[in-house]
């Protein structure tokens, strides 16, 4: 194939994406096929419903080759935003040896390897499955912030990995899923990861910055600071809460409310539209009614400042609040809430803006951007897989890939 | 009073609330503390409390408001900083304030939310004006009530009217009379919540019932002696001219009862007083408080603070008013609401997160009252 290409695949609560990407040689590519239908048998991120599922990405992967006019072909890479992701740090370290068994020595290339092999021996519990490793800095004799310690003298060596792991059924369960389609799942990858490498730019990592990826069932959060990944995870709460919030709120039906929350919904409450009314047409048999602006403002407000509060406690909690220079950025569905990220800035006090997709073309407006923004960072994280690895990252690669039983995508 | 004990104040606002305090002060128990705010010197001076707080001096050079409602809500909104110190600490707040006036009208919403705001729950006794006075008057004091029942936790209407003794009576006489309604009211109140009874009625379950009454509730306070006197206190409770008939106690969905006497206060009538208050049904949330004081020997007093439903015109879905609870629990306010919810995610696992049901809305655990 002259110019390679990938698939990625998202299955989420409210939508299903599917995105065919031709790679540049540079790394950059372009949007060839986008696939979109909404989902069904998925809640928050979780599969419900084997066969609805299978239909909808089905559908959404057909959509998505009539617009590239080619076929996916076998494999895909999935993002994978449900499973209540979390992370754990992990710090492995030995001592380094000269040749003739003292302490004290240079760094090999196999002393660094030895670091992160331990490092990386985390037990997990048997329901929880890796997702990612990410390396953190290297610490050479206490000595921190290390990119590469290689040839360097010391007596010790210690390194963090930074361990992504969701729930095994979840994760297991979504793969089996496209076993059935019939496809392979090339890899899997954190859904908050993904949002975050399609918006962040270097700059923006070195910073630090928190992305929040509000979707449909979940919001994934992942947190950057000094250029490495610091602290991820997932909350199972999300727009549908919002919509089944406001339900219960104001005696709704679903479809009334979430086209409620769509079109006058506001994260914050504002004092001008106090005593606004709004009418909701009558439909399907329910009869129409007004309600009040500030009640369904309220509504929403509680809800979202409380899933933003979860996560600025979990930051807070890791030490991490005051390092975040670069703000709050937000991509999903939920981005495109009114008033959102004033009440990101309020709640992290810290400035916030809404994620634009980085290096990739083939998209006609910058919100479709924004929205498919998981897709593409899934298809940069297949990128830098496939790119010929520096030695140490192709070396932890081979063992991922042994980790998702396929890693034959070269 | 210990630390422990909860600050309890009461605070009088405007003219109306002035004199009706001045009224109640010289029957009060020790400890209950009074506190009065106007911007019109000349009322204050004529109060014989202490604690006197001028407000909006910039404003109105300590003249009255002059009936203008918006007058007085800018005198509070300039002295917030005052009505903050003043209010710093208090757990229980209990405002008087007459809404047909100015200062009364326009300053308790704003008393309320400061209030609100330095974690205050707030129960206003609110003096409508007489039929008499005017449509004018009336609709101020509507749209008055209507503001104040944003911010407020409770209201306690008391149509001057209402309280008014049969016949020719005097001026001074009725107006007396009404200012002992209310006396009695907050008096017994205060009394069962500044001393440990028996059956103790304490601060926590008098939030509860604030909390959901959906801000308006009524009071009815009766003492009675004499052989029969059980019976005799629930006649007078029914027909107390706030309750306006004993249907009320029927439909209460929420209902605390305290009930103070002697030495010699019987299990039996105790239980004939509750029987007779509480409607039939046992979705009614009820909450006893039962204290003895060797001063009430013979005697035999209670309270009753009922909950009533707000008839919002805008929405008539049912959810306007007050809902049964099924007991004290903090989510029993939506008894039906709660299966939806967890239908609404499928078969997928509950998200709990530090023991909390994130599924449930959010605005019901954080317990926060919607503007409707």
């Amino acid at each position: 194939m002259s110019s390679p290409f990938v698939t990625a695949l998202e299955i989420g609560t409210t939508a299903i994406k599917v995105l065919m990407a031709d790679v540049r040689e540079d790394g950059s590519f372009v949007a060839a096929g986008l696939g979109e239908c909404e989902s069904r048998g998925v809640r928050k991120g979780e599969i419900v419903d084997v066969e609805l599922a299978l239909e909808a990405v089905r559908r959404a992967m057909e959509s998505a080759e009539t617009a590239a006019k080619k076929s996916i072909g076998e494999s895909v890479y999935l993002v994978s935003s449900g499973g209540r992701a979390e992370s754990l740090l992990h710090v492995g370290g030995i001592p380094v040896l000269n040749e003739y068994d003292e302490p004290g020595g240079e760094i090999s290339h196999g002393d660094i390897e030895h670091a992160l092999d331990i490092a990386r021996k985390i037990p997990l519990p048997d329901d929880r499955i890796r997702l990612h490793t990410l390396q953190q800095t290297f610490e050479v004799d206490g000595r921190g912030g290390i990119v590469n310690p290689e040839r360097m003298l010391a007596k010790e060596l210690c390194v963090g990995i930074l361990l992504i792991h969701g729930q095994r059924g979840v994760v297991q369960n979504l793969k089996k899923l496209l076993e059935n389609v019939p496809v392979v799942c090339a890899d899997a990858a954190f859904g908050g990861l993904c949002s975050a490498l399609a918006v962040l730019s270097p700059e923006h990592k070195r910073a630090g910055v928190v992305v929040i990826d509000l979707g449909g069932g979940t919001t994934d959060y992942i947190v950057y600071s000094a250029g490495f990944v610091k602290l991820a995870g997932s909350l199972a709460v999300g727009g549908d809460h919002i919509t089944s919030d406001i339900c219960s709120g104001l005696n709704l039906t679903r479809r009334q409310a979430e086209s409620l929350k769509k079109e006058s919904g506001s994260a914050i409450i504002n004092r001008l539209q106090n005593d606004q009314n709004i009418s909701i047409p009558a439909e399907g048999g329910f009869s129409g009614r007004v309600v009040r602006a500030a009640t369904l403002h309220t509504i929403i407000n509680v809800r979202m400042e409380e899933i933003f509060k979860l996560i600025a406690e979990k930051i807070e909690a890791e030490g991490l609040s005051g390092m975040l220079n670069a703000g709050v950025i937000l991509t999903g569905g939920g981005s495109a809430m009114e008033g959102i990220v004033d009440l990101a800035q309020q709640v992290f006090n810290a400035p916030c803006q809404i994620g634009r997709v980085q290096d990739c073309a083939g998209f006609s407006s910058r919100q479709e951007g924004s929205r498919f923004a998981a897709v593409v960072g899934c298809v940069h994280y297949a990128v830098s897989q496939m790119k010929p690895d520096p030695p140490i990252r192709a070396a932890w690669r081979k063992w991922l890939s042994k980790l998702w039983g396929g890693g034959d995508h070269e | 009073m210990s630390d422990l004990q909860k600050k309890i104040l009461v605070l009088g606002l405007g003219g109306t609330g002035c004199n009706t305090l001045a009224r109640i002060a010289p029957r009060a128990p020790e400890g209950m503390e009074f506190s009065i705010m106007d911007c019109d010197i000349q009322t204050l001076e004529a109060c014989p409390l202490e604690k006197r707080i001028v407000i909006g001096k910039a404003l109105t050079e300590g003249m009255s408001t002059g009936g203008d409602l918006e007058v007085g809500r800018r005198c509070a909104e300039n002295s917030a900083g005052q009505i903050e110190t003043l209010l710093n600490g208090v757990d229980l707040l209990m405002v008087v304030a007459g809404l047909g006036g100015g200062f009364g009208a326009g300053a308790s919403p704003v008393a309320a939310r400061i209030a609100r705001s330095l974690g205050a729950t707030t129960l206003f006794f609110a003096v409508l004006p007489f039929p008499f006075e005017g449509a004018v008057m009336q609709s101020k004091a509507q749209s008055a009530l209507h503001r104040l029942r944003a911010y407020a936790d409770a209201v306690v209407q008391m149509p001057n009217a209402l309280i008014q003794p049969d016949g020719d009576a005097l001026l001074e006489e009725s107006l007396e009379l009404s200012s002992r309604t209310l006396a009695a009211g907050m008096i017994g109140l205060w009394r069962m919540l500044a001393y440990t009874g028996i059956y103790n009625l304490d601060f926590a379950s008098l939030h509860t019932m604030l909390h959901y009454c959906d801000a308006f509730c009524r009071f009815a306070c009766s003492t009675a002696t004499g052989e029969d006197r059980a019976q005799t206190l629930i006649d007078s409770l029914r027909n107390h001219p706030l309750v306006q008939g004993a249907s009320l106690f029927e439909k209460a969905p929420g209902i605390i009862i305290g009930i103070t006497g002697g030495d010699d206060l019987k299990l039996s009538e105790v239980q004939q007083i509750v029987e007779a208050l509480t409607p039939k049904d046992d979705k009614c949330w009820i909450k006893l408080g039962i204290s003895t004081d060797p001063a009430f020997a013979g005697r035999i007093s209670a309270i009753v603070l009922a909950a009533e439903a707000w008839k919002e015109p805008l929405i008539d879905d049912g959810r306007g008013g007050l809902r049964p609870l099924s007991g004290g629990e903090k989510q029993g306010e939506l008894p039906g609401m709660l299966k939806p919810v967890s239908r609404a995610f499928g078969g997928a696992e509950r998200t709990i997160w530090k023991g909390e049901d994130l599924d449930v809305p959010a605005y019901i655990r954080r317990k926060i009252k919607l503007p409707r």
